[in-house]
């Protein structure tokens, strides 16, 4: 039998205060899309739906909503699970969650143009980082109340969660159906989620003794 | 029996998580061994007792994260391969230790085989395989919780431990 080195047992005595256990990921993921969901919320009732709402088909329209949440959600709950250690999705799952949300960002735009309608209003991207930032302030806090292995990646996935989540409230909103529109000043706010979270992992990394 | 384990070790994990110092004792006399065994693929012996040390300073920081409906070997586990990995990337060193000292119920020991020389045919694995079978045959992980350790999917992990048996009856095969 192994016995505890007493050094150790030592220093890990001096921290060895009752602690809850993380809540399960089912209830974090709900509370970040709850908020996600709140701040979207917030903002239709500020900015109202789109102009050509009545003209829309309302299935189509509604499966291409349905799957930037969809996406969304997705890479929320796998940022969330990547934070507990043995629960992470499979690395070629995470992979391919990942290479299909920065897919869907370009192609569905260009499924959806109508015309070439011109880049502005560039307001749309500062509104996606505005209605991102709710749930993605969340998701950090749950994440790093974890213990993420992969910082980095943790990060990144939780940044274009809470931006494609955000994007979604944003296609419902903006009446530009432009193809560049929808790529480019949508797209850019998602990835630009999706770098400030590998940003914060990569500092937190750099920073914590644990890595 | 692994099921008797696997509840005894949760049950020790909720209460260290309670602040429970003997849970802590108990659970590092029942996990050490292996993880220093599993830490030795790494390193040499001396320094695979050290990460086992840092392994329960980040298990001790992570304790929040286990949760009473997981398994506790994969978790631990899955810590203990990113402080070898994290030790790897920053010291650009990897010294083995050759000297193993199986466990009674290493699976690969019905083989009835100098363990010297299956030491030495399992490194000459690919690192993948090196990692599953090691896990698989020594540890006596299931499929399911080696992917849980090394981020693989089940499927994969069930074909590394096919193509890694099928090379070391190869290698084995040889030497005798």
């Amino acid at each position: 039998v192994s016995e505890i080195p007493q050094a150790l047992l030592e220093k890990l005595s001096q921290d060895l205060r009752p602690v809850r256990a993380v809540l399960p990921a089912r209830v974090r993921s709900a509370i970040v899309i709850l908020l996600g969901a709140f701040a979207a919320i917030v903002l239709l009732m500020r900015f109202g739906v789109r102009d050509d709402i009545a003209a829309q088909d309302t299935m189509r329209f509604s499966a291409f909503l349905l799957v930037r949440i969809a996406a969304g959600v997705t890479l929320i709950a796998l940022a969330l699970r990547e934070a507990i250690p043995s629960a992470a999705a499979p690395d070629r799952v995470r992979s391919s969650a990942l290479l299909i949300g920065l897919v869907l960002l370009v192609l569905l735009p260009l499924f959806f143009a109508t015309g070439d309608a011109p880049l502005a209003p560039m307001q749309c991207g500062v509104l996606i980082l505005a209605v991102s930032a709710l749930p993605f302030v969340a998701l950090m806090i749950l994440i790093y109340r974890a213990y993420p292995l992969r910082p980095v990646v943790t990060g990144l996935t939780a940044g274009l969660g809470s931006g494609l989540l955000a994007e979604a409230a944003l296609f419902a909103m903006c009446s530009n159906a432009g193809a560049m529109h929808g790529t480019v000043v949508h797209g850019s706010a998602v990835a630009i989620m999706g770098v400030i979270g590998a940003i914060i992992g990569y500092v937190t990394k750099r920073r914590s003794p644990a890595y | 029996v692994e099921r008797a384990r696997d509840e005894e070790l949760r049950a020790l994990m909720v209460r260290y998580q309670q602040g429970d110092e003997d849970a802590l004792r108990d659970l590092y006399a029942r996990t050490s061994p292996g993880i220093q065994r599993y830490l030795s693929r790494w390193s040499d012996r001396t320094r695979a007792l050290d990460l086992t040390q840092e392994t329960f300073l980040q298990i001790h920081r992570a304790r929040r994260t286990y949760r009473p409906e997981m398994p506790v070997l994969p978790w631990i586990y899955a810590i203990a391969r990113h402080v070898a990995l994290q030790h790897v990337r920053t010291t650009g060193r990897r010294i083995v230790e050759e000297q193993v000292e199986f466990p009674p119920t290493a699976a690969l020991d019905v083989l009835v085989l100098e363990r010297h020389d299956l030491v030495a045919a399992i490194r000459r694995l690919p690192e993948d395989q090196q990692e599953t079978v090691w896990l698989a045959d020594i540890e006596g992980f299931t499929s399911g919780e080696i992917a849980r350790v090394t981020g693989a999917t089940e499927g994969t992990v069930r074909v590394r431990l096919h193509r890694a048996h099928a090379k070391l009856r190869e290698l084995l095969g040889e030497r005798k």
